[in-house]
């Protein structure tokens, strides 16, 4: 078991989710689910993009650029759905990430 | 350019058409494909006696050679053998051409034959049925997938015109409205995150077979001179035969070792030869060519072969692809996935799930935009019963094979056919079972056939567990991921196909006529 590569891409993922959520978060009707002001921080996106971005960093470093070009949108794709769902059934688990983007 | 409401009315008719007309063969495609990630461990999974990790680097010499020794080899004999891999455990040797024709699996430290299970599993089954939809006559079956590949992308161009929010409802998805609003936000959903997967595979898959469709870039630059082609884009050659009989090659180790060690110079990373073929086995001029197909670290494919005169290890042809055969392998290689990365072979799978759910969200949401409360037209219950038939029928038929290759006996035969042609009898048979049960059952039969799949993903590693003794823990004990893995899904599977039966039960019926629908209903309901 590649431990070092199993850390990258769990370092991936733990950067590309919530900037996926915050991305959702960024837009008002998904924002008013969880957050308590009316409209969502001006912070959010560019926070969510930085987030998204710094995954395909961890991508290209784990496996270089060729693999990184597929693996990244991939991922990316993976934790667009993991928020719609999150958003769809259970949207109070991003309250913690609402509140921490408030604050 | 301003998206006019004609022009999204036409996109939305281009989409809906083809996509009513191709989404059958589009989604045994991307059914068949999403397996197709997995061939290998499937394989394993279906013919226990190669659930074994062996040791793949052991020399092929004491395997292979005396095996030949014992054959009856002449100057058309041509010998391919497949060295072992983690994925695959054992040695592959076909001999074929000339008088004798073998299929041989051999365990790669003992050289003992390893008698498999008799049948196709996922490589001759669902691969072939990714490709080609198993009709063989004209080579139909590559065009119609072709066709298909190409309405796709057609799909998706046309569907990002009609989905006019796309960044607005980017993240929407709400089950626990009607049918048909939540089977639409789902079918954007799963098409709007994977955009580029369905874009790069469709055209992936075209390019695999574009000499197929066309051959005339062959015919053109090489005067319709297919040896001459093959030489120059592939490397491929068989040398001319002597007539002559001669003695097998010395060491076929010796030969993979100095192929290895050109292209590890040649890439700056370590390379390990796939597959090595002998050509003009028995005969004076016999040729070994070794191949490196599947490089560990790249995603392009093919990355050379090089080719040994048999008696006296001369090399008589040493290819590399040219920098546009690269491109071209890269494109390829994304579709074929045989690069050493797990993470993106479950993400592939993944994506490929999205498709199929993508594909049948579109086929339901279109189904209940046409529900009328008291008159439904025959053309709607037949194209339901067909729809039906083809995306839960096809994963139902599925898991019964898997099914039918856990409980069929060892040497089962039967209606003249043997135990891999029964398995598939059994597909099919419950395939057709399933498209009489959607045309009798009308629209309960979505529901029912989840809770079908259901039962059969739930059967599946049950039957495992019972018939070899690999239960999830066992299997990871012995190091066999793979087999806990398939069994893992296959349980998520049958979780996941209750929940969706669950859903189309309380799915609320519309109490009234979908807007568009309404003027055709009134004279209806006024008889």
């Amino acid at each position: 078991m590649d431990w070092l590569a199993a850390g990258w891409l769990a370092l991936a993922v733990a950067l590309s989710v919530p900037g996926m959520a915050l991305l959702a978060l960024s837009q008002t009707q998904h924002w008013r689910k969880v957050g308590t002001t009316r409209s969502s921080p001006r912070a959010a996106r560019p926070l969510g993009w930085s987030l998204t971005l710094a995954a395909l960093a961890v991508c290209i470093l784990r496996d270089g650029m060729s693999l990184a070009a597929l693996i990244w949108p991939m991922l990316v794709a993976a934790s667009a759905v993991t928020v719609a769902l999150t958003l769809a059934f259970v949207p109070g688990a991003l309250r913690p990430l609402a509140r921490a983007v408030e604050g | 350019m301003r998206i006019t409401r004609e022009f999204h009315a036409s996109m939305t008719w281009l989409h809906t058409w083809l996509g009513i007309a191709l989404g059958g063969v589009l989604f045994a495609v991307f059914w068949m494909g999403t397996l197709t990630v997995f061939h290998l461990e499937i394989n394993r999974w279906m013919m226990p006696e190669t659930r074994v990790t062996l040791d793949v680097d052991a020399p092929l010499d004491p395997v292979v050679l005396p095996r030949l020794a014992e054959l009856e080899l002449d100057s058309t004999t041509n010998v391919s053998i497949a060295r072992p891999s983690e994925r695959s455990p054992l040695v592959g040797l076909f001999v074929f051409g000339g008088e004798s024709r073998h299929r041989l699996y051999l365990d790669p430290s003992t050289g003992k034959e390893v008698t498999r299970t008799k049948t196709f599993g996922a490589s001759d089954f669902f691969y072939p049925f990714h490709y080609s939809l198993h009709i063989s006559p004209l080579g139909l079956g590559y065009w119609i997938v072709g066709l298909a590949a190409v309405s796709m992308l057609v799909l998706t161009i046309t569907g990002i015109f009609i989905h006019r929010k796309i960044f607005r409802e980017f993240f929407t998805f709400r089950p626990k409205k009607m049918l048909r609003r939540s089977m639409l936000d789902l079918h954007n959903l799963t098409a709007v995150v994977a955009l580029p997967f369905h874009i790069l595979f469709p055209l992936s898959g075209i390019l695999i077979f574009a000499l197929l469709y066309f051959p005339n870039a062959m015919t053109s630059a090489f005067d319709g001179d297919r040896e001459a082609y093959l030489k120059a884009m592939t490397g491929y050659h068989t040398p001319e035969a002597s007539g002559k009989p001669g003695p097998l090659p010395a060491s076929l180790d010796a030969l993979v070792a100095r192929a290895e060690a050109n292209w590890t110079e040649r890439d700056g990373q370590p390379a390990r030869a796939d597959y090595l073929r002998i050509l003009n086995a028995g005969d004076a001029d016999a040729a070994v060519m070794v191949q490196h197909a599947f490089p560990e670290r790249q995603v392009a494919m093919t990355r050379g072969n090089m080719l040994f005169d048999a008696g006296t290890g001369a090399v008589l042809n040493d290819f590399t692809p040219l920098p546009v055969h690269t491109t071209l392998s890269w494109i390829k290689g994304a579709h074929f996935v045989r690069v050493d990365s797990w993470a993106l072979r479950w993400l592939f799978f993944l994506g490929g799930l999205a498709g199929s759910v993508m594909i049948a969200s579109g086929l339901l949401f279109w189904m209940q935009a046409r529900i009328r409360k008291f008159h439904e037209p025959r053309g709607v219950r037949v194209v339901r019963a067909l729809t039906i038939g083809t995306v839960t029928g096809m994963v139902f038929a599925t898991a019964a094979f898997m099914v039918a290759n856990r409980l069929l006996p060892l040497d089962a035969a039967g209606l003249g056919l043997d135990r891999a042609y029964l398995e598939v009898v059994v597909f099919f048979g419950a395939w057709i079972v399933a498209f009489v049960h959607a045309g009798v059952r009308g629209r309960k039969a979505w529901r029912e056939q989840c809770w079908a799949i259901a039962a059969a993903a739930l059967l599946a590693p049950c039957l495992n567990w019972l018939t070899t003794g690999d239960d999830p823990l066992a299997a990871i004990g012995a190091g066999q991921w793979a087999i806990a893995s398939i069994d893992l899904v296959l349980l998520l599977s049958a979780i996941g196909a209750v929940l969706a039966a669950r859903r189309l039960d309380t799915a609320p019926v519309p109490s009234r006529e979908p807007r568009r629908a309404r003027p055709a209903v009134e004279p209806a309901a006024a008889e």
